[in-house]
This record gives structure tokens, C-alpha cells and sequence, in this order.
């Protein structure tokens, strides 16, 4: 009789979830119809004025992108510049954990297009241990990512596509829970550890096209500031990070070679080694923060 | 039984919890999103995607955004409209809204309703593309700081790298 009773408040309970889920699809189908008119909903004047201030003006690359960039510049493989295994519990604030969430996130995409598949698993599961702490670890769950990722070890070209999708499940999540900073301060984690990644293969291999690549990733570096400092509110460590960041940014323009640089043309600047050594120590600096921390 | 029970309706309600958790009524964004993915097959992969939210007011606005580009890549842009209002154009352009002599690369808009999907594949390097929302006035829309009911609606971009 019990069970009984317990089964029906279950029952009532499942069915009403689902008209309430229902309910909420069917609008999402309206919105999403052929119609143009059906597309629209109605709203205030103060939800107006979110809106416009949720609506971003720049967009970032993934780490994948960039990694992808520098592979295809000549960018090889060079153990013992990655950042250390180290487990999701070492971080403690969610600052902490997004910037580093974006710097293995880094590592992870620079092991995957150069075929360093053992490693790339474990950087996989830092990723997901740093996912779960700040909140969308479901993120990977929803779509059986570890497991798929296991099973396509043997295709770079599908492990990247992989990655690719997980990137975009999580942009969707962060986009939805309004914590699009987090996606920033990990892309800042992401940004710094790939031009670290550049600097150190270059200064042992002197690669011409790595050069030109380091220099054209420091056209981000205005747009990651200004992000950054649209969302300064929701964390106090971003306004220190935005000083750090900018500080790179004045080395940089202080070369001649980008003085003198007709922002018009649709060629990188080519940087002298000495300037990439400079810019290098620059990042250097910060990614052992970062990584300290 | 009984832990059967809970757990679906424990799953359940989670399920109708994250429905209803989106980031604006007038804009499912993961629909939006994930309907692009149809477009972006092989070679293309997932690079970025952008959200412009649109609020008509009573004189025509421009909302710009800015995509920074590789050289040596090609890029797919993929504009879904379906939750645009009408009469929103989206243009394509090499340099921004500050430059006279800049060239228009792509456009679409949002008022043709047989179409709402568009897609762009770059063929030229440029190291910076910048999208131009032109959104037109509702010139019935009422004044700022009254409650009454406003037209809204959302733009979705999705981008894909070979």
C-alpha cells in the first residue's frame, strides 16, 4: 500500500515535470519556426538593456584553433614544455581553476595534433576534474565525451573534432548560465600557455613561420583585455590578470618593427628573434603563475 | 521499486529544471547553436559562435562584431536567423564600420522567410572580418523605462575552421 501511494506522488510528479518541460519546448519550437513572425517574443525595457550589455562585440578563437595555427606553421612536438599533471584539487579558487582549465586545455589540443595520445588523456581528465569543480562537468557526461574519446585514439582528425564539440557544449553551457567569464579567464589560461608553447619550440628550432604566428596571436590580446575587462566585476583576481596581460601588450608594441607596422596590411609582422626572445620571457613569466597558482 | 521511482523522478525533474534554465525566453540558444551544426560537417570544425541580441527601438541601430582571422586558414560562417525579427541585415565586411573604403564580402537577411540558415566559407585571407547587424526601427516601440511589451529576438553565428 505504501509503495502504492509512493508510486502515484512519483507518477503526478514525473508527468508534471514533463508538462513543464513540454511546455518550455514548445516555445522553443515557436521561436525556431520558418516564420519570421513566430520567431518573436516580447520583452521590457530593462531586459532591452541586458541584452545589450549580453551581447559581445568580439570573438575569441578556441585553443584548438590556435594550436591548429601553430601546428600548421611547423610547430613539432617537444616533450617537457607542457604544463605538469596535476590533480583538479590543487586549485583553490574558481579563478584559479578557470585559467587553468584553458592552460590544459592547451596542452590537450597540442598533444592531440601531435599524436601524443597517452598524454592527451590525462590532460582530457584534468580538463573534466577542473569542469566538475567549477560547476559543468555534465558538460562531458551529456555526451559520453571520455569514453568516444577512448575510443577514437587511433584518428588525430577525430579526437580534434572531439575537442571541437566539447568546446562548443561548453560555450553553450557558460552562454546559458550566464558565466561567460569563465569561458574568458580559461581562454586567457588557453592564450598564454599556447604562446608559451610557441616560444619554447621556436628558440630551440628557430621555425620562420612559428615567428610570424606568435606575432599575428597578439592581435587576440586586445580583444582577450577588453572581454576581460567587460566582466571584471564577477572575479577580483581579473583586474590583476588584465595588468599582466597588458604589460605583455606594451612589450610587444614597444618593437620597431611593430611601430612601424601599417595596420592596413594583411600580412603579420615578422618579429626579430631577439623580440620573440623578449616576448617569450614576457609570457614566460606569467604562464609560471598561472601554473603555480 | 522505490529507488527505481526516485530516480526517475529525480531525473525528471532535472530534465524540466535545465528546460527551463535558459539564458533568455526569446532565445534558445542551444537550439540555435546546435542547428548549425548540420553545416559545419568535415573538414570544418567547431571554432566559436557569437549571440547578438536584438531589441527594436523606435531608430535603426548597428551592432558590429569582430572575428579575428589567420593567415593561411579558411573559416565557414555559419548566420542563423531564425529567432532575428525581420528586416535585419547581416553584413560581411574586411574592415570596420570606421573605414569608408571597406568591402563588403557577404550578406544575408533575416526577413526572407524560406530561408533562414546562411553559410559563407572564406576564400581570401583577411586578418579580421567584422559582422554588421543593421536592425531596423520599430517606430511604435514605446519609450525607455515604461514596462510596455518590446520586439527582442537573437542572432546566432557560429563559426567553423578547417
Amino acid at each position: 500500500m505504501r509503495i502504492n501511494y509512493f508510486n502515484s506522488i512519483t507518477c503526478i510528479s514525473a508527468v508534471a515535470s514533463l508538462i513543464l518541460l513540454s511546455c518550455h519546448g514548445n516555445n522553443s519550437n515557436s521561436k525556431n519556426g520558418a516564420n519570421g513572425a513566430d520567431t518573436l517574443t516580447k520583452a521590457t525595457a530593462q531586459v532591452a538593456n541586458q541584452a545589450d550589455q549580453d551581447s559581445e562585440t568580439y570573438l575569441l578563437p578556441s585553443p584548438l584553433q590556435i594550436a591548429s595555427i601553430f601546428k600548421n606553421s611547423g610547430l613539432t612536438y617537444l616533450p617537457g614544455i607542457t604544463a605538469p599533471f596535476k590533480d583538479a584539487a590543487a586549485f583553490n579558487s574558481q579563478f584559479d581553476r578557470a585559467l587553468n582549465m584553458g592552460v590544459y586545455s592547451a596542452d590537450l589540443s597540442y598533444c592531440i595534433l601531435n599524436k601524443q595520445t597517452d598524454d592527451a588523456v590525462k590532460y582530457l581528465n584534468i580538463v573534466k576534474s577542473l569542469s566538475d569543480k567549477l560547476g559543468f562537468g555534465s558538460v562531458f557526461e551529456s555526451n559520453s565525451f571520455l569514453k568516444r574519446f577512448q575510443s577514437n585514439m587511433n584518428s588525430t582528425d577525430s579526437l580534434a573534432s572531439l575537442i571541437a564539440e566539447l568546446q562548443m557544449e561548453t560555450d553553450t553551457y557558460l552562454e546559458n548560465n550566464k558565466e561567460k567569464y569563465i569561458g574568458v579567464i580559461a581562454f586567457a589560461g588557453a592564450w598564454v600557455e599556447s604562446m608559451s608553447t610557441g616560444n619554447a619550440v621556436y628558440e630551440k628550432q628557430k621555425t620562420a613561420g612559428v615567428s610570424s604566428r606568435i606575432s599575428e596571436q597578439m592581435n587576440i590580446l586586445e580583444g582577450l583585455v577588453k572581454l576581460l575587462t567587460k566582466y571584471q566585476s564577477a572575479d577580483n583576481n581579473i583586474a590583476g590578470l588584465i595588468a599582466q596581460l597588458k604589460d605583455i601588450k606594451t612589450t610587444y608594441e614597444s618593437f620597431d618593427e611593430v611601430k612601424s607596422y601599417n595596420p592596413d596590411s594583411e600580412q603579420p609582422i615578422s618579429l626579430t628573434p631577439d623580440h620573440v626572445s623578449q616576448l617569450g620571457k614576457s609570457i614566460q613569466a606569467l604562464r609560471s603563475k598561472f601554473i603555480a597558482s | 521499486m522505490k529507488k527505481h521511482n526516485l530516480f526517475v523522478l529525480l531525473f525528471v525533474s532535472m530534465l524540466a529544471i535545465s528546460a527551463i534554465g535558459q539564458s533568455y525566453e526569446y532565445c534558445d540558444t542551444k537550439t540555435l547553436k546546435d542547428s548549425c551544426k548540420d553545416y559545419l560537417d568535415k573538414p570544418y570544425k567547431y571554432d566559436a559562435a557569437n549571440i547578438i541580441l536584438v531589441t527594436l527601438g523606435r531608430k535603426p541601430q548597428m551592432k558590429e562584431v569582430e572575428l579575428p582571422m589567420f593567415m593561411g586558414e579558411t573559416y565557414r560562417l555559419i548566420f542563423n536567423t531564425y529567432a532575428l525579427p525581420p528586416g535585419v541585415e547581416i553584413h560581411v565586411y574586411n574592415k570596420d564600420a570606421d573605414h569608408d573604403n571597406r568591402k563588403e564580402l557577404f550578406s544575408c537577411n533575416s526577413s526572407d522567410a524560406s530561408k533562414k540558415m546562411f553559410m559563407w566559407d572564406t576564400d581570401h585571407f583577411h586578418s579580421k572580418l567584422y559582422v554588421d547587424y543593421v536592425i531596423p526601427a520599430n517606430h511604435d516601440a514605446p519609450p525607455a523605462g515604461t514596462d510596455a511589451p518590446l520586439i527582442q529576438g537573437c542572432g546566432v553565428l557560429v563559426i567553423g575552421f578547417k
